[in-house]
C-alpha cells in the first residue's frame, strides 16, 4: 500500500488525503460524541474533532490508521489525548482548525460557536459524576461506556493490557456504588 | 447515587460534516506549515497550559452593518417574509449537494436534510433583517437570517424534548455568525406555559426583546454580547430568570479577521 510522509499532502492514492475524507464520514460522529462527552463543550467538541483528524493524519503511518480492520479505536485513542488538555490542543492547531471551521456565507457553512445550553449542562453533568474517579478510571469508563468500546478496543485506544481496562473498571465500578448495577453495567460486565 | 450513564450528544448534522470533511481533504492535500511537523500525540497534549480559542466569530465586530436592526421586533410584512423563507430554503437547497459527498464508493450513512419537512414556525423581523425559524419532523429546527442582499443559514439541530416549566424559557440554540461584514448573536429556545413574552438582558445591560409563536421564541443583535438573563413577563407579572450566556470574548475566544 502506497504510504506518505508526514506533512506531504498531494497524495491522491489509497493513503492520501481522500482517504481521509472517507474516514471522517465514517468516524467523525462518533469521535465528535466522544469529545462532547468529555468536554462537556459542544462547540470546544467541533474543534477538537477536526484536531483528532489531523493529529491522524500527522501519525498515519505509524498508526497505520488506514490499514487496521477498525480504525475507531485508534481514533478514540487520539481523542482520549487531545481531550485531556482540550483548549490547548485546539490552540496548537489553531491555524488549521480555523480553516477546517467554515466561514463566511457558502452553502454548507455552519455556524462557529454553538451552545445547546441544556445539552452541554447535562453533559457537564455526567462529568461531574465522574468525580470520584481518577483520571486513567475516568479514561477506561468514558471509553467503554460512553463510547462503547470493548474492552480490547479501549486497550488499544489506551495503549494498555486488556487486564488493565478491566482492572481500572472493576475499581470504577467499586468506587461508583450505583444502586443496584444500571443495565448496561452487567451488558458490559457479561461480555 | 452516582451512575455511569453518557448524556445524550445532539448530532452535529450532515450540513457540518460535509463542510468539515469537505475542509479537512482540502487542508490535508495543501497542509499549513503547522502540519508538516510531526510531533507525538503526547507531546501534543503533556504540557498544561492555559486559554484557546473556544469560539470563533465570522465576520468583523461592527455593528453597522445592520443598520435599521432594532431592540424591539417590527411589524412583519407578509410579502417579505415570504421571500425571506423562500431565501432560506433556496440556501439549504445549495447545501444539499455537500451532503451527498461520499467518496471511493463507500457506503456512508448520511440523512439529507429533509427540506420537504420544513415548515416556517417563528417570523422575526426587525427592520430589513428577518429570522425565520423552520421545524421540521423529529424536533428538527432551522433557522437563517435574511437582510438586503444576503442570507446565511444556520445549522439544523434538533431540540430537547424535555418539557420547559411553567413560567419559565429553556435557551436551545446560541449561535455567533456574520453577515454584511459584521457579527451578530442569534439566540432561540422554547418558552413554558404561561409565558407572554421574552426579553433578552446583555451583559451591557442592553435588552433584546424576543418574539414568540407557538412556543418558541427566537432574538438576534448585532455584536457578541453575552446574555445575563431573561425577563419573562406572565400573567403573575414579571420575573428575571438568570441565563449567564457568556459571550465568545468572555469565554475566552477571540473574533476571527473578517
Amino acid at each position: 500500500m502506497k504510504r506518505g510522509r508526514p506533512g506531504e499532502g498531494a497524495e491522491t492514492g489509497p493513503g492520501g488525503p481522500e482517504a481521509f475524507g472517507v474516514l471522517f464520514d465514517r468516524h467523525a460522529r462518533a469521535v465528535y460524541g466522544f469529545c462532547a462527552r468529555r468536554t462537556g463543550d459542544l462547540g470546544l467538541a467541533e474543534d477538537l474533532t477536526s484536531v483528532v483528524f489531523l493529529e491522524a493524519w500527522r501519525h498515519r503511518d505509524r498508526l497505520e490508521i488506514l490499514t487496521v480492520t477498525d480504525p475507531l479505536p485508534l481514533l478514540l485513542g487520539i481523542a482520549n489525548n487531545v481531550t485531556r488538555n482540550a483548549r490547548r490542543s485546539v490552540r496548537r492547531y489553531g491555524a488549521a482548525v480555523r480553516r477546517l471551521s467554515p466561514v463566511g456565507d457558502a452553502p454548507g457553512a455552519d455556524e462557529q460557536a454553538v451552545h445547546r445550553v441544556d445539552t452541554e449542562r447535562a453533559l457537564r453533568d455526567a462529568l461531574g459524576r465522574l468525580r470520584a474517579l481518577t483520571a486513567r478510571e475516568r479514561e477506561v469508563v468514558t471509553l467503554v461506556y460512553w463510547a462503547g468500546l470493548t474492552y480490547e478496543d479501549a486497550a488499544v485506544a489506551l495503549r494498555v493490557p486488556v487486564g488493565t481496562v478491566r482492572s481500572r473498571l472493576s475499581r470504577a465500578r467499586a468506587k461508583v456504588q450505583s444502586s443496584p448495577h444500571p443495565p448496561y453495567l452487567v451488558t458490559k460486565e457479561s461480555t | 447515587m452516582t451512575d455511569l450513564r453518557p448524556a445524550p450528544v445532539p448530532d452535529p448534522g450532515d450540513e457540518w460534516l460535509a463542510a468539515r470533511r469537505h475542509t479537512l481533504v482540502e487542508t490535508l492535500a495543501h497542509p499549513p506549515r503547522r502540519l508538516a511537523v510531526p510531533v507525538t500525540v503526547a507531546a501534543a497534549v503533556a504540557a498544561a497550559t492555559t486559554a484557546a480559542t473556544t469560539v470563533v466569530v465570522v465576520g468583523g465586530s461592527t455593528t453597522s452593518a445592520f443598520a435599521g436592526w432594532s431592540a424591539a421586533p417590527t411589524a412583519p410584512v407578509a410579502e417579505e417574509s415570504a421571500v425571506a423563507q423562500s431565501a432560506c430554503l433556496s440556501r439549504a437547497a445549495q447545501a444539499q449537494p455537500a451532503n451527498e459527498a461520499i467518496r471511493d464508493g463507500q457506503p456512508v450513512n448520511k440523512t439529507p436534510v429533509p427540506l420537504d419537512t420544513l415548515t416556517p414556525v417563528v417570523t422575526d423581523t426587525r427592520g430589513p433583517y428577518t429570522v425565520t425559524v423552520f421545524q421540521g419532523t423529529g424536533g428538527l429546527y432551522a433557522s437563517c437570517l435574511t437582510g438586503p442582499g444576503s442570507t446565511v443559514s444556520t445549522r439544523q439541530f434538533v431540540a430537547p424534548t424535555t418539557p420547559v416549566p411553567a413560567d419559565q424559557v429553556a435557551v436551545d440554540l446560541v449561535a455567533y455568525r456574520g453577515l454584511d461584514g459584521g457579527t451578530y448573536t442569534l439566540i432561540q429556545g422554547r418558552a413554558g406555559p404561561g409565558v407572554e413574552e421574552v426579553r433578552l438582558v446583555l451583559d451591557d445591560g442592553t435588552t433584546v426583546e424576543a418574539t414568540e409563536a407557538g412556543g418558541l421564541f427566537v432574538a438576534w443583535w448585532p455584536g457578541d454580547e453575552g446574555i445575563g438573563a431573561a425577563e419573562l413577563t406572565t400573567a403573575a407579572g414579571t420575573s428575571t430568570q438568570p441565563l449567564d450566556l457568556a459571550g465568545p470574548r468572555s469565554r475566552g475566544g477571540q473574533p476571527a479577521k473578517p
